[in-house]
């Protein structure tokens, strides 16, 4: 699943914890500034 | 009768003359260095873990660029390996790349690609591939196959190959007026003009562009280019000796004429 850190607090969020509060932020702190985490899969790139 | 005397041969440069030939055939054996002749490069990346500030995108076109040192004669094409492309010993050299930073950042360098097979490695060892900051990682492999310019560049086991004709300089001392114009004219001193007797210091380093001709008043001087002895330039990336590259494009030039020939008797042709 899609994860995603805060900016401020550094905390991990879920796109389910993100549904407890109207809009787009983070659960624990507010902060609005939300990063994508990097899936944990691995990945062919051609090299082109 | 084509023969060919060798100038300078080193296993990056080499400089050699055809003569008894064409301009046609000169061409055709560049054109088949530039697009048939096999090198070996990084073609499939697979990225297990990077944070760094290149995209894998980024990171995987930059490794495709860094050319390889290797003796191609134990690899055969993916098209024509028994494993169909997919890649196995016969045709792949696995590389690979595990760096990772604590507190301070580094340079990923080419030396720090590991190969599986000693003789596949980087042919220079300082190209930069990725800056990276604290506490940031890159662990990947990166699958090197054969492959031919014609598919993409990063093949071309040249960086520049040309030719040019042999230069002919001839100066009529009845016209001359021994005001040595010519001699200062020329960009790479090519010229010695005594006592309105020409002579040459190394004519191979002509290049034809007939500044000589138009600084001479007395139409003395005549360049042209003999057409039937060629000057011919091969520079490589490293991954190849020079020669091998040259032998091995005569010897992909001759399959290909013989496999027209067959073609040609296929052909339902008139009497």
């Amino acid at each position: 699943m899609t994860q995603y850190r805060c900016q401020r607090c550094k905390e991990t969020v879920l796109p389910t914890d993100m549904k407890i509060v109207p809009g787009i932020k983070c659960p624990k702190c507010g902060n609005r500034i939300l990063f994508k985490e990097r899936p944990p899969v691995v990945r062919k790139v051609k090299a082109r | 009768m084509i023969s060919v005397r060798i100038i300078q041969q080193t296993p990056d440069d080499m400089m050699f003359i055809l003569s008894g030939t064409t301009a046609a055939f000169a061409n055709t054996l560049r054109r088949i260095i530039l697009s048939n002749v096999p090198q070996l490069a990084i073609e499939d990346v697979i990225i297990v873990e990077n944070n760094s500030p290149f995209t894998d995108e980024f990171l995987a076109h930059r490794l495709g660029l860094i050319p390889l040192r290797s003796d191609s004669d134990f690899l055969v094409l993916p098209d024509e390996c028994e494993c169909g492309g997919v890649g196995c010993s016969l045709c792949s050299v696995t590389l690979t790349l595990s760096v990772e930073t604590a507190d301070e950042g580094m340079i990923v360098y080419t030396r720090d690609l590991e190969s599986q097979d000693p003789m596949t490695v980087p042919v220079h060892q300082e190209i930069p591939i990725v800056q990276l900051g604290p506490q940031q990682k890159i662990i990947l492999e990166a699958v090197a196959f054969l492959g031919i310019g014609k598919d993409h560049v990063k093949f071309q086991p040249v960086a520049t190959v040309g030719y040019q004709f042999m230069p002919s300089i001839t100066l009529d001392s009845n016209k001359c007026s021994d005001c040595k114009e010519c001699q200062n004219a020329c960009p790479r001193n090519v010229l010695e003009v005594e006592n309105k007797q020409l002579s040459t210091r190394n004519i191979l380093n002509c290049n034809l562009c007939q500044l000589c001709v138009d600084a001479c008043e007395d139409d003395a001087i005549t360049v042209s280019g003999s057409e039937d002895s060629i000057i011919f330039r091969v520079e490589s990336t490293g991954g190849i000796d020079t020669e091998r590259i040259v032998l091995k494009a005569a010897e992909i030039l001759k399959e290909q004429a013989l496999e027209f020939e067959g073609l040609l008797k296929e052909l339902p042709l008139e009497k």
